[in-house]
């Protein structure tokens, strides 16, 4: 039996690596930030992001701290099927591959999803999709601040509050000085750490564990992690997967990157970005999976993943361990912060200031937006309560009842306000009575699945007859800011 | 001291109190609760919840009280099988089919030596859900995902008709 006691890497050797991708994201986000003249630069990167770029963004966006970290911690809780579930949030990423071309086309100009919720349903749908979006991208900036405190203390014994402090920092700061354009330009260093890292990880693993053994020992000791009936597993499945859709579908991440590219990259990116994803959390779950059968102690299901890789690779392993972490949640946090920052200026912000709002006002408000989002996800952070799930998976059935708004939004002239509003109300409500009776493992199913039903009927009981043309005229008192910057990154 | 009554001083007696103090002391030192030995701390471990009753999802997350000095916990699992090893007092145990399960908790130092164990066991009942509820829910998320696909595929084969329409249209009035 292995024994996982204490930390990895010495707390010195954590400080170390912490300083030096800190002090490198900040120096490319300043770098980057140059580019970055106007707020359409600042927040959409000047719309002319190029195929390996948006490809890489769209990898390590989603590669979070969350495919490293709770992919494993679904295997080590429902098995195989865990495993398979997670990884079925890459058809999210598929699914949004023609959308993004559909968004691109229908709003040129546009900034984010909640503005097309606005020119699509109008005010009334627009303040509940405006509480999901705010709620789940404060959640999941959240949950990334606790990986990364805990991903460093688990490491290398780096207390939690000075670990997640640090890597909520550095963030911030790259993410300010160089908005969308350090985001994407992070995120392709940032995808080619992960995926180098992981296959590295996963090949030294593999050959240090015997698959044949594993399954051994799980048949034995803990066989319903292979059982093909699991009950909870096989409610997990389609839950994630729905799960993933509404994350893809509704967040202002993927909706600021298909505003980013070039048009025609977006349904290309994203398609690659799925594919190349896809892998991971497999890989990732089966470290989950090997805990049990190696006998490597767990006490927070979360930190599976990577305190297995770290016991087994030692202290080479850990450092590489750490360096993916640390990446995929930078890649992560920037994202949120930028897109979360655009929806606040533009759709709060703005909408509220009397008069238009110039290019340097608008920049300024983002920054603030950046600084304030920062200073939450570090305030609620910090007391470290619950796992990486409970505080995720609590937006599960919110980000599900967004779904059929969205894709019915885009393609059918019939989607109404009413519909929209409503499936996303009710979609919530049920989804959060399973989340609360049932389990997290449901409440994104039943979300999607009611709103479904809701949108379905109140459409064909009150049908609308939407001008897509509406969706790309700017607002009759407002001017759309022209960028400065047209230049190819 | 029911040995020691005032009024019956004889030396044999006298000897006999006192060795029976003595044991009476040795006795109190080496029982649980009252000496400083090691052994004695075997009582402090106290799981946080000791009942686990109707586990749906085969998982469950064991917690005890931290023992100064221990370097490493044990879980033991009903029979003898040593289901956790961690320096952490707090043990996340999964993959449990439906049953009864009884686990102990040992605290170790630095040299491996038993200094503290749980005095009473968490008892566990695992008990799935049900599996005709599971196949409903995987149906329904089937029929849900499916029925997206669908209105993407459409809607994007739509899209692309209406557009290379409006490209020949352009085209025409061009030339």
């Amino acid at each position: 039996m292995i024994l996982a006691v204490g930390t990895i890497l010495s707390p010195q050797a954590g400080y170390v690596m912490l300083g030096l991708f800190g002090v490198l994201w900040v120096a490319l986000g300043i770098w980057w930030g140059k580019r970055a003249k106007s707020y359409d630069g600042f927040a959409v990167a000047g719309r002319n992001v190029g195929l390996a770029l948006g490809t890489a963004t769209a990898v390590a966006t989603w590669i979070t701290s969350n495919t490293t970290m709770l992919a494993p911690q679904f295997a080590l809780q429902l098995g195989i099927w865990g495993a398979l579930a997670y990884s079925t949030a890459s058809f999210g990423l598929f699914a949004f591959a023609p959308m993004s071309g559909r968004i691109r086309q229908l709003m040129p100009e546009g900034y984010t999803a909640v503005e097309f919720v606005r020119k699509r349903y109008g005010q009334i749908a627009t303040v509940p999709f405006l509480l999901i979006s705010l709620f789940y991208a404060i959640t999941w900036l959240i949950s990334m601040s606790m990986a990364g405190g805990k991903l460093l203390n688990v490491l290398s014994g780096i207390p939690y509050p000075v670990g997640m402090t640090v890597v909520v920092i550095v963030c911030v700061l790259y993410t300010l000085f160089g908005g969308m354009y350090a985001v994407i330009g992070t995120d392709f260093i940032q995808s080619l750490i992960i995926l180098v890292g992981l296959v590295v990880v996963s090949v030294a693993v593999l050959t240090q564990v015997d698959i044949g053994d594993v399954h051994s020992k799980l048949e034995v000791q803990r066989p319903m992690l292979l059982a093909v009936f699991f009950p909870a597993a096989l409610m997990s499945l389609f839950n994630n997967m729905l799960f993933g859709f509404g994350e893809i579908f509704h967040s202002n991440v993927w909706w600021s990157r298909a505003f980013s590219m070039r048009e025609g990259v977006g349904p290309k990116a994203y398609a690659l970005g799925g594919l190349l994803w896809l892998p991971v959390p497999i890989v990732a779950g089966f470290l989950g999976l090997a805990a049990p059968a190696l006998g490597i102690g767990i006490s927070q299901p979360d930190t599976v993943g990577p305190l297995v890789a770290a016991t087994l690779l030692g202290s080479a392993g850990a450092l590489l361990v750490f360096v993916v972490i640390f990446c995929s949640l930078a890649s992560s946090i920037d994202s949120l912060l930028a897109a979360t920052s655009d929806l606040l200026v533009n759709d709060i912000i703005e909408p509220l200031s009397p008069g238009e709002m110039s290019d340097t006002a608008k920049r300024r408000w983002a920054a603030f937006s950046i600084i304030g989002l920062g200073l939450l996800a570090w305030s609620v952070a910090l007391p470290n309560v619950g796992t990486l799930a409970t505080v995720l998976f609590f937006a599960g059935p919110m980000v599900g009842s967004c779904i059929w708004p969205i894709v019915g939004g885009l393609y059918s002239r019939r989607a109404s306000p009413i519909a929209a509003s409503l499936a996303m109300i009710l979609g919530t409500t049920c989804g959060l009575v399973a989340y609360f009776t049932i389990g997290w493992f449901v409440s994104s199913l039943i979300g999607a699945a009611v709103s479904g039903i809701v949108f379905g009927i109140t459409m064909w009981i009150a049908p609308d007859d939407f001008d897509f043309k509406k969706l790309s005229a700017p607002p009759p008192e407002r001017t759309i800011p022209k960028p400065i910057t047209t230049e190819v990154i | 001291m029911i040995n020691c009554r005032s009024g019956n001083a004889d030396t044999s007696r006298q000897t006999v109190s006192i060795a029976t103090v003595l044991l009476l002391l040795f006795f109190f030192q080496a029982s649980p609760g009252f000496g400083q030995s090691p052994s004695s701390e075997k009582t402090q471990i106290e799981f946080v919840q000791k009942k686990y009753e109707s586990v749906r999802e085969g998982y469950i997350d064991l917690r005890w009280n931290a023992i100064e000095g221990a370097t490493q916990y044990e879980v033991v699992e009903n029979d003898g099988l040593v289901v956790f090893r961690g320096a952490f007092p707090q043990a996340m145990i999964s993959g449990l089919a439906n049953g009864k399960y009884s686990y102990q908790v040992k605290a170790l130092n630095s040299e491996g030596e038993l200094i503290a164990q749980s005095n009473q066991p968490a008892l566990v009942t695992v008990e799935h859900w049900p599996l005709w509820q599971a196949i409903g829910l995987f149906s329904i998320g089937l029929i849900v995902f499916l029925a997206i696909i669908f209105v993407i595929i459409q809607g994007a084969l739509a899209t692309r008709e209406s557009r290379s329409e409006s490209v020949t249209d352009q085209k025409e009035i061009a030339e």
